[in-house]
């Protein structure tokens, strides 16, 4: 049903096309394991692999821009050109792109969103202000971004995700994560990260999900929340570090012990058996929370 | 054993560890592909940013510079950098003279973006520098730990210095950054320098936590991420 609703959801966003565009379409042979580079201004991009040795582009571009199409079985490149004088705004123009489903794609947007879908190569994503979604199960996940929210929705071996502003949701399973913003949010829920490291300066930092036998997550904030939500049979090794800020913990009766000059306080407990799962938090003035889910 | 912690990692680059923590971290490393990744990553970029430059710029005022830079980019929008295009042009190729390569583009022009190109030199530079002035403005820490002084000593330099190299590249890029990056790039910025101040004044206030030499730096490495990326958007 989830999928259904996110399915009827990216159907009620994605751009339909006005008078003033026009519909293309380019195709070329690519190998299975080829790149495909894809380079937009503001153009909305999506993403999906497919079970053919092949690139297939299609889509709807704004009047005055141009689709540069090319490359060869090893690799193909696609830029969507946009004259700086017209008025091409976000989402206006739309491209679709079919990938052979293990391929390495590589796309860079400035303002348009991009989307990801039933891949399961590797993924390098970059957008200034655009928004990031990816869903399936890939190799490899890498997006940045400086105001765009992302949402990783996906499970990969690899998933690096970085943002200046941009909130980070992440819902996927992962062997190593590694999660970091200035000033964005951070979401993780589901619990199938084996190693992350989750990190923000400003934003809040929500974790909500079990703890697997043998994770190391590490939580590190400046001025945002640390909040843990977690099943009341958690177990594992947890280590609390906060300068200035408060500590509320629902799975120990234990009081932060409070250093000199009630400067710092450190709290460390072992929840259950230790089962190799650890949990380091670090805030230096921002809350952090453990509660019971 | 479980994966290697980012600290262990320094330690054991730094040669801190002993003998049979070491032994065991490298058979560990025989075994994981992605400790082995991350301390090879860990392993060069020290060596990169330890061959960098130390020397600081001179300061500016990042605000009114960025000020300017719009003021120059608003005029250049509404003057003559696009040549007339055919309508055939038009819907053919980008009109914009950087696009096209077009030699129709008048010498006032060229003389107003050399001056948007220095002045984002001069943006830059003082994006980079924001952090130099705060850390040379103010007396060294004074950690109890003599060590520990001078590792959060070494890694201050090294990380100002490679600041200071993304600066330079940064410079150097093809294209200069839109405005909008350009803004997001400084509301970060301003967010980082407020808690590496932050974590400064604490540290000053209590020298015996180490710990929070562990927070600045966390912060100097984003601030290095960030320059990173803006460098990548601006490229």
């Amino acid at each position: 049903m989830r999928v259904v609703i996110m399915a009827a959801m990216f159907a009620l966003v994605w751009p339909q096309p006005s008078a003033a565009q026009r519909d293309i379409e380019r195709r070329a042979a690519l190998d299975a394991n080829g790149f495909v580079h894809i380079w937009v201004s503001h153009a909305a991009v999506r993403v999906s692999g497919w079970d053919r040795d092949s690139v297939l582009v299609t889509g709807t571009i704004a009047a005055g821009e141009r689709l540069v199409f090319g490359g060869g079985p090893g690799g193909v490149k696609l830029a969507l050109e946009t004259p700086e004088r017209e008025s091409s705004k976000p989402g206006e123009s739309r491209l679709d792109v079919r990938v052979p489903a293990r391929s390495q794609v590589w796309i860079k947007s400035a303002g348009g969103r991009i989307d990801v879908a039933d891949f399961t190569g590797s993924l390098d994503a970059y957008s200034v202000t655009g928004a990031i979604r990816v869903t399936g199960s890939l190799r490899e996940i890498t997006t940045e971004s400086m105001g765009g929210d992302v949402v990783i929705d996906a499970s990969a071996s690899l998933i690096r995700a970085r943002s200046a502003s941009g909130s980070i949701v992440l819902t996927g399973s992962s062997a190593d994560a590694n999660v970091s913003t200035v000033s964005g949010a951070i979401a993780i829920t589901g619990g199938g990260i084996q190693r992350g490291r989750f990190e923000s300066v400003d934003g809040d930092i929500e974790y909500a999900g079990a703890l697997g036998r043998g994770m190391n997550l590490e939580f590190v904030n400046h001025g945002g929340a640390i909040a843990l939500s977690l099943p009341a049979n958690t177990a594992g090794e947890f280590s609390i570090n906060t300068f200035q800020g408060s500590v509320q913990n629902e799975f120990s009766a234990r009081t932060p012990r409070v250093s000199r000059e009630l400067r710092a306080s450190n709290l460390e407990f072992t929840l259950g058996s230790f089962n190799g799962t650890r949990v380091m938090l670090r805030n230096f003035k921002g809350p952090i929370v453990l509660s019971r889910s | 054993m479980t994966h290697v912690t980012e600290s262990r990692l320094h330690d054991y680059l730094d040669g801190l560890l002993a003998d049979s923590e070491r032994a065991r971290i490298e058979t560990h490393m025989h075994a994981c592909a992605g400790c082995r990744a991350e301390l090879d990553a860990l392993a060069q970029l020290v060596s990169e940013i330890g061959a960098l430059p130390s020397e600081i710029l001179p300061a500016h005022d990042l605000r009114s510079t960025i000020a300017r830079r719009l003021e120059i980019t608003q005029v250049l929008d509404a003057g003559a950098l696009v040549p007339p295009a055919s309508d055939h042009e038009q819907g053919a190729r980008p009109k914009t003279a950087r696009a096209t390569g077009s030699p129709t583009v008048s010498r006032h022009v060229l003389a107003a973006a050399a001056v948007v190109l220095l002045v984002l030199l001069s943006v830059f530079t003082l994006v980079v520098q924001r952090s130099g002035e705060e850390d040379r403005g103010r007396p060294i820490l004074a950690l109890d730990d003599e060590a520990s002084l001078l590792e959060f000593q070494h890694a201050e330099t090294r990380y100002l210095a490679a600041i200071a190299e993304l600066e330079t590249v940064l410079r150097q890029g093809r294209e200069p950054l839109a405005a909008e990056t350009l803004e997001l790039l400084e509301e970060n910025l301003a967010v980082l320098d407020r808690a590496i101040r932050e974590t400064r004044a604490a540290l000053a206030a209590d020298t015996s936590q180490v710990e929070l030499t562990r927070f600045i730096m966390a912060s100097y490495a984003q601030k290095l991420d960030l320059l990173r990326r803006a460098q990548r958007f601006s490229s």
